[in-house]
């Protein structure tokens, strides 16, 4: 860290302070610097030197009594300008992302659900067939047994169709539960940056 | 246990050397006004400290009168300067009455021990 980063940061990080006991806090700091620089030490290493930052803030503020602090981490004013002016832009784009998602969430449910629903058909063709080849073979063996072979081949469509959409309504669920959980683990880091 | 014991010496240690780096910190300024880069050379010589750490030790001793500041002029900045007070000379006195008292106890048990 160079010497002004390090003196914008500890006026940051002392900004709870009165700006008269800030002052002589930067004043301390800032006459070190020049006196070791003047003794030939290199500028980088002056300002290792000092140690933690968060630990060398800390005894300042608690000799003028502050204990309890909280270092945010301080936000550039152009982002912030910048927040305020795109948000009606920035406000559109999450609910069109939002609404996309949301789409996709109902698609994924309604072709599980159409999968579940052809399967179902097709277990009912499978058994009505069956049931209705056996008054067909008195009649018409051969017509009977094709139409007991077509009831099989439902059953087995049946089948197929029934897995394929549980698997699809399944994976459409796990994609639900990763979205909330990776927006929970959003919200949690983003209140942890405050401590 | 052993956590408790070990935690109270090392609280008794930091108390115990911010006292002694105070006194130093007073001693080093008794003889002529200094500056902070200067005061930590000069305590360095005989304990650690740290510029964070001085730092809030001549806040402190300025809080309880020890040492008043004024500032000069130095390679056109400006430089802080602590002088000792009357206040500051008599707490480096009291300091010296406390530990003539402590090494007389330590002389105490040092003899003690030669006998076991």
């Amino acid at each position: 860290m160079l010497a002004n980063e390090f003196m914008q940061e500890l006026s940051v990080r002392l900004s709870a302070l009165a700006p008269q006991e800030r002052d002589k806090a930067l004043s301390y700091y800032e006459e070190l610097i020049s006196d070791k620089l003047e003794n030939g030490e290199d500028e980088e290493e002056i300002i290792s030197g000092f140690g933690n930052l968060y630990e060398l803030t800390k005894a300042i503020l608690a000799e003028n009594n502050i204990t309890n602090i909280s270092q945010k981490k301080s936000i550039h004013p152009a982002i912030i300008i910048g927040l305020i002016i795109g948000s009606p832009i920035i406000f559109a784009v999450i609910v069109t992302v939002a609404s996309l998602v949301f789409a996709l969430l109902v698609t994924g449910f309604a072709i599980a659900f159409s999968f579940l629903a052809i399967g179902l058909s097709f277990f009912i063709i499978s058994v009505l067939t069956f049931i209705f080849s056996f008054a067909l073979i008195i009649n018409n063996p051969m017509i009977g047994f094709l139409q007991i072979g077509v009831s099989f081949v439902s059953l087995g469509l049946g089948i197929l169709f029934a897995i394929a959409g549980m698997y699809i309504g399944k994976a459409v669920w796990i994609g639900v539960k990763f979205m909330t959980n990776k927006m929970k683990q959003q919200f949690a880091k983003g209140g942890n940056q405050y401590e | 246990m052993y956590n408790i014991v070990h935690k109270v010496v090392l609280n008794m240690d930091v108390q115990l050397k911010k006292g002694l780096l105070e006194i130093c910190v007073l001693k080093v300024i008794s003889t002529e006004p200094s500056y902070g880069y200067k005061i930590i050379g000069d305590v360095s010589k005989y304990v650690e400290i740290s510029e964070s750490t001085l730092y809030p030790i001549l806040k402190r001793l300025e809080q309880a009168s020890c040492l008043a500041t004024f500032t000069q002029e130095y390679n056109g900045r400006l430089r802080k300067y602590y002088q000792i007070t009357d206040t500051g000379r008599e707490r480096i006195s009291l300091f010296k009455e406390e530990w003539k008292k402590l090494k007389k106890i330590y002389d105490f048990i040092v003899q003690e021990d030669s006998l076991c």
